[in-house]
């Protein structure tokens, strides 16, 4: 380690690499938050989409007398908006601040990136209206129009390209584990969902191979694209918010290398039960298991990272959100991977579990983290402080709240309707399907109630970002509040006192 | 239906490809050799190792 790492480095060192610091996150302002502020209307959208849906399910009638408000468009459009504007344009925040950060390099031309993202925004809107007009496709998490994915792929194209320029620009040499889950989301994203749209709607393989394709993209865009992303910025603010060395950079490799080994086989898990070769799921079910390497070797490490500093949790709103994201990325996985065995999805199938279990990696593990860099990220770039402390724990404690109950109630309902729905009751018969929907009912009613808490906390959380734009609060102290008018450092300079 | 599988084994050969180069290019640059120093890599002089970056809650209690 050396000397300018400790404490104790000199303060003209502190000041010129602080300066140098400020500079790469003022060149990554705009385009970052340009995705962060409209991923959070997305959301916002998202929510209210998912609270339609909700409530239709326990009550039938509720907005049922517009056709585009109904249950089988509401659904599709709240899944679409959430993963592909909320989720996506998160992601692509967190690409190009952290990048810019991990490699000391400057973002050149960020309206590159802007237009990437007005095209990546401007796909999600005209996906969106089609599905609430009866134009989706019906194929689940690719509900889009076929005339919509160009569009995004467009979008991301630029984005893309534009973050491995960066990371082609860097300064700093060693690549950290962050990068290497970015890069590999970066790469794996186009991947799957260049080539999923292909054999689904351009050139469209025949029968039960559409299904195939259909679970290879749906569950590996989850694990290769989302999650990559997620640990990327857990690897990243753990460490650097504690101010404590990830307690093995072994591990982190070892996890990313083996996630990338073994996801793409997971897909096949949701077939158990269909009209496919056993060798096929039986790859899926396995590649399922063997995801105990990579997730154990994660919790392992971000565990060991924290011990010794949880009382910091106290303070520090990122850390709060991203350690229980990271909680639920350990949960989300073992859940997954018991999912694929054949005697748990015999139940599981079909029923609310896995509604739950979605919920526990998109929104616990996924959402929870993006949060925590928002509030880590969003200061740096504006300059001020977040305004208000209350509404920051109160973001924290619905959302946490309201996720943890929505996960339990459909873990639990879920599992007993899927008992009902597969096996005969005492007398030996078949439990009417009716009566099974009946014992739904309940867990249906408190879903909503979550759902509504969950809401809350995106308005607390909206009104702190509108807030933080309008430089409402406290400027934030330090050189991390210079922007463009700040005299730059030469970077030699600067990055003399950083060689590790 | 022919179209699709060429296409479902070009795309297997590209980025499969691209994976092991992507793992050769980790080992042969070095990426593997000093790992310690990777994972000081995102502390510098104005960050160091030992002081927390993020304390927005802190108002109430006092520092940590």
């Amino acid at each position: 380690m050396n000397a300018p790492l400790e404490a104790a480095a000199r303060p003209v060192d502190r000041e010129l690499v602080a300066l140098e610091r400020a500079r790469i996150d003022a060149s990554a302002r705009k385009p970052v938050l340009f995705f962060f502020g409209t991923a959070l209307l997305w959301l916002l959208f998202g929510t209210v989409l998912a609270l339609a849906a909700s409530f239709k399910l326990h009550t039938p009638g509720f907005l049922a007398g517009h056709d585009w408000l109904t249950f089988g468009r509401v659904r599709p459009a709240h899944v679409n908006v959430v993963v592909y504007g909320w989720s996506s344009l998160c992601g692509f925040s967190v690409i190009v601040w952290l990048m810019a950060r991990l490699a000391w390099a400057e973002v050149r031309y960020p309206s590159l990136l802007l237009a990437g993202g007005v095209l990546w925004n401007l796909g999600v809107a005209i996906g969106t209206v089609a599905i609430l007009a009866g134009q989706g496709t019906s194929v689940e998490y690719l509900e889009f129009p076929i005339y919509v994915p160009p569009i995004l792929v467009a979008g991301y194209a630029l984005i893309s390209i534009w973050s491995i320029v960066i990371f082609r620009d860097r300064r700093e040499k060693e690549v950290y584990v962050s990068q290497w889950y970015i890069l590999g989301a970066l790469f794996w994203l186009p991947w799957l969902y260049i080539t999923a749209n292909m054999l689904l709607f351009w050139f469209p393989v025949g029968g039960v191979v559409q299904a195939s394709v259909l679970w290879w993209f749906g569950h590996a865009v989850m694990g290769l694209w989302f999650s990559p992303l997620g640990l990327a910025t857990a690897y990243y603010l753990i460490p650097k918010v504690i101010g404590r060395p990830i307690y093995s950079y072994y591990l982190g490799i070892i996890g990313f290398w083996s996630l990338a080994l073994f996801y793409v086989w997971l897909g096949a898990h949701h077939l158990v039960g269909g009209p496919f070769p056993a060798w096929l799921i039986t790859a899926g079910i396995v590649g399922s298991l063997m995801m105990f390497i990579p997730v154990g070797a994660t919790a392992i490490n971000h565990h060991m990272t924290m011990i010794g500093h949880f009382s910091k949790l106290k303070y520090s709103p990122t850390l709060r959100f991203v350690v229980f994201g990271a909680m639920c990325y350990t949960a989300v996985s073992v859940q997954g991977s018991f999912e694929a065995l054949r005697d748990v999805n015999l139940v599981t199938k079909f029923t609310h579990y896995t509604i739950g279990h979605s919920h526990l990696g998109l929104y616990a593990f996924f959402s929870m983290v993006m949060f925590g860099a928002m509030y880590y990220i969003v200061p740096r770039l504006t300059g001020w402080e977040w305004a208000s402390p209350r509404l920051i724990r109160i973001h924290f404690w619905c959302a946490a709240i309201g996720v943890t109950t929505y996960v339990v109630l459909f873990t639990w309902g879920g599992w007993y309707q899927g008992v009902q729905l597969s096996q005969p009751d005492s007398q030996g018969k078949a439990v009417p399907f009716m009566e099974v929907v009946r014992y739904t009912v309940p867990y249906l009613i408190g879903r909503s109630v979550a759902g509504g808490l969950i809401a809350v906390g995106h308005i607390a959380f909206a009104i702190l970002f509108v807030l933080n734009l309008m430089r409402y609060g406290t400027r934030r102290q330090g050189p991390t509040l210079l922007h463009e008018t700040s005299s730059p450092v030469e970077p030699e300079q600067a990055l003399a006192t950083t060689a590790v | 239906m022919s179209t699709g599988y060429l296409l479902f084994f070009l795309t297997l050969l590209i980025f499969g490809g691209g994976a092991v180069l992507a793992l050769a290019w980790a080992i042969s640059s070095g990426q593997m050799e000093n790992l310690s120093a990777d994972a000081t890599s995102i502390f510098a002089a104005d960050e160091p190792i030992g002081e927390m970056t993020d304390m927005v809650l802190a108002d109430r209690k006092g520092e940590p």
